[in-house]
């Protein structure tokens, strides 16, 4: 990695990395990315977290999905639903899915991914102003 | 997300947000930006002002003011300075700056190489707990990637400021928490506190000026500088602005990690964040504070959250432990686990700490036990006051916190331990006894084949009997029973 050496190219490297990260940007970039964010802290990984990464990382491959990509994230806060993912695909609002089996994994990518309806059993109501 | 919602998240604003391996993901949510920022169109001392301005206190849990604190290390003169970050988070039942550094290690590496820019320093160090494996990896990591970038080590984004950041790890031992204790753990030696003064911030580290705050206190710091000191004071209250994360935990429906604004009250963290208490149940108590805090019963639930409220109440802010009990709580047995957990941490370098607890821990035991006398009742808030009045450190002045709040409002509890030799939650395992009542017994067997120790013996549709001396007073048999035909008492 070229180091940074200026304000202006922290600003560049903002700009030109931004398809490049788990969040998605408003823009042709990620026009077609979805996002699974699967909650990896140490409470997320105890409930069992990493079982339903591979679950739903399988899946994908399974059914081919090229443009849905699995990160890690840390603790979302909602420890007493672990574990948990967050489905973020481009212009829409990001559902919160908990309480996940590999079975409701499975069900998130065909159902959720693949033909847009909510696994509503596992949604999870949040609530969260970020300023 | 909903502009309504009681969670406001200032601190906790990537966490479970971004992929915190990639430092593509912090800076995609304006990262650095606070330090570039400050680095090419502010002062030292106008970043000071920004901070004192905000209101911004620490979140450790004395609540001693952040800029105020910055000040005085930047007002000492020194040719080498240092940053330190408190993650020695010790508390039972705590995990807010675990997730914090798991989840966002970036928010805290910017934030203490601001607080350098503005005391002066080029070194910071994080001390952190070894037993939070993934916190450290993520640290480690971040730190490398910033480095990569030139976010951090020599001329920061191509100026003059330099700063360079390393880890050291904490054993696990409670008293590492106060800072003196942590800067004699950092220099080799025993984890041991001394008298203040000097502060840290004139004499800490190898003597040099430091300036050393709490992770939640430096995950604020870039965002007060990044949208100024009036973005950050619309939230919370006059004299405690901004927000204060809690793990909430206990009998809680929903428990987890919750950051709200401050001075918001007691009772919507529990009923509407948490959920309510399980089962339906009723609130008896919230303990905040951990070791250090107290418990506040429930008819003052209303109590905005802030620093003074809970000191009012004998509790403290704390570094953000919310337990929340229930009827089966008892209040004895919660004070005499933290009083058990103070006694045990403390590092026996003062007498009062040393000693005065483990005399107060003792006087709990035998009322425990059933062999509580009234006057133990005034002796505990005797001597637990003088323990907080000569102690040398934060340890021992808090530790007395939850033995005096459970018996300033729920002394009748421990009366009835002292004079009826009763336990009226049912849990002080020697003060209490199961019974089967034989009109109400329909010989189901359920509570035999449930009892662990298998002490109930009965026919099918006969009364079943428990036998006493072997019975290990676990419950089980009273909280299966479908006939309520098992008294406790």
């Amino acid at each position: 990695m070229e180091k940074l050496t200026s304000w202006d190219a922290l600003k560049n490297y903002r700009e030109k990395t931004c398809g490049q990260t788990s969040l998605l940007c408003v823009g042709e970039q990620d026009a077609n990315r979805v996002v699974l964010a699967v909650g990896e802290a140490t409470c997320g990984v105890a409930a069992g977290a990493k079982k339903i990464a591979d679950t739903l990382q399988e899946e994908i491959d399974r059914l081919g999905l090229k443009n849905a990509s699995i990160i890690a994230t840390g603790c979302f806060g909602y420890c007493y639903a672990e574990p948990m993912v967050e489905v973020r695909m481009p212009g829409k609002p990001s559902v919160y899915y908990g309480y996940l089996t590999e079975e409701a994994a499975r069900d998130i990518v065909v159902k959720h991914l693949v033909h847009g309806q909510l696994v509503e059993n596992n949604v999870l109501p949040v609530e969260v102003n970020i300023p | 997300m909903s502009e309504k919602a009681a969670q406001v998240r200032i601190a906790l604003r990537n966490c479970g947000v971004i992929d915190p391996e990639n430092i593509s993901d912090y800076i995609a949510t304006d990262g650095y930006e606070a330090l570039a920022k400050a680095l090419f169109s502010m002062t030292p001392d106008e970043v000071i002002e920004t901070v004192k301005k905000s209101g911004l206190r620490g979140r450790g849990g004395a609540g001693f003011p952040t800029g105020i604190k910055w000040e005085t290390a930047r007002k000492s003169q020194s040719d080498v300075k240092y940053v330190l970050c408190n993650a020695d988070e010790g508390d039972p039942g705590a995990f807010m700056d675990r997730s914090l550094l798991e989840g966002d290690p970036h928010c805290i590496l910017e934030a203490m190489a601001l607080c350098g820019y503005a005391i002066g320093a080029q070194e910071g160090i994080i001390y952190v707990r070894a037993e939070y494996p993934l916190a450290v990896k993520h640290l480690q990591l971040a730190i490398r990637q910033a480095e990569a970038l030139g976010l951090l080590g020599d001329n920061i984004l191509g100026g003059d400021f330099s700063f360079h950041l390393s880890l050291y790890f904490g054993a696990g031992a409670f008293v590492c928490g106060e800072e003196t204790s942590l800067m004699n753990s950092v220099q080799g030696g025993r984890g041991e506190p001394r008298i203040k003064p000097p502060f840290p911030a004139v004499s800490g580290l190898w003597n040099a000026p430091t300036n050393i705050n709490n992770v939640e206190t430096y995950a604020n710091i870039p965002q007060i500088i990044r949208n100024g000191w009036e973005w950050f004071r619309q939230f919370g209250t006059e004299k405690s602005p901004g927000t204060k994360v809690f793990a909430l935990a206990g009998r809680v429906n929903n428990v987890g990690l919750v950051e709200v604004p401050m001075g918001t009250p007691l009772r919507t963290i529990i009923e509407d964040i948490g959920g309510g208490i399980q089962g339906g149940r009723r609130c008896k108590a919230v303990q905040t504070g951990g070791p250090s805090g107290g418990c506040i019963p429930a008819e003052h639930l209303d109590t905005p959250i802030d620093y003074e409220s809970l000191a009012g109440l004998g509790s403290m802010m704390g570094s953000g432990g919310m337990i929340v009990m229930d009827e089966g709580d008892c209040m004895v047995g919660i004070a005499k686990f933290y009083l058990t957990f103070t006694a045990e941490e403390s590092c026996g370098k003062c007498t009062p700490c040393r000693i005065g607890n483990r005399r107060l821990l003792e006087m709990l035991t035998r009322i425990t036990e059933g062999e509580g006398r009234m006057k133990d009742l005034d002796e505990l808030d005797i001597l637990g006051n003088i323990i907080k009045d000569t102690a040398l450190c934060g340890l021992g002045m808090s530790s007395p916190n939850p033995a005096i709040s459970t018996l300033r409002f729920f002394r009748d509890e421990y009366e009835a331990h002292v004079r009826d030799k009763r336990c009226p939650a049912g849990t002080c395992k020697k003060l209490v006894g199961y019974k089967i009542l034989e009109d109400k017994c329909m010989g189901c067997t359920v509570c035999a084949r449930n009892c662990p120790v298998s002490c109930i013996s009965g026919a099918r549709k006969k009364v079943h009997v428990i036998d006493q001396k072997r019975c290990v007073k676990c419950g089980v048999c009273h909280s299966k029973c479908p006939f309520d035909a098992i008294a406790r008492g």
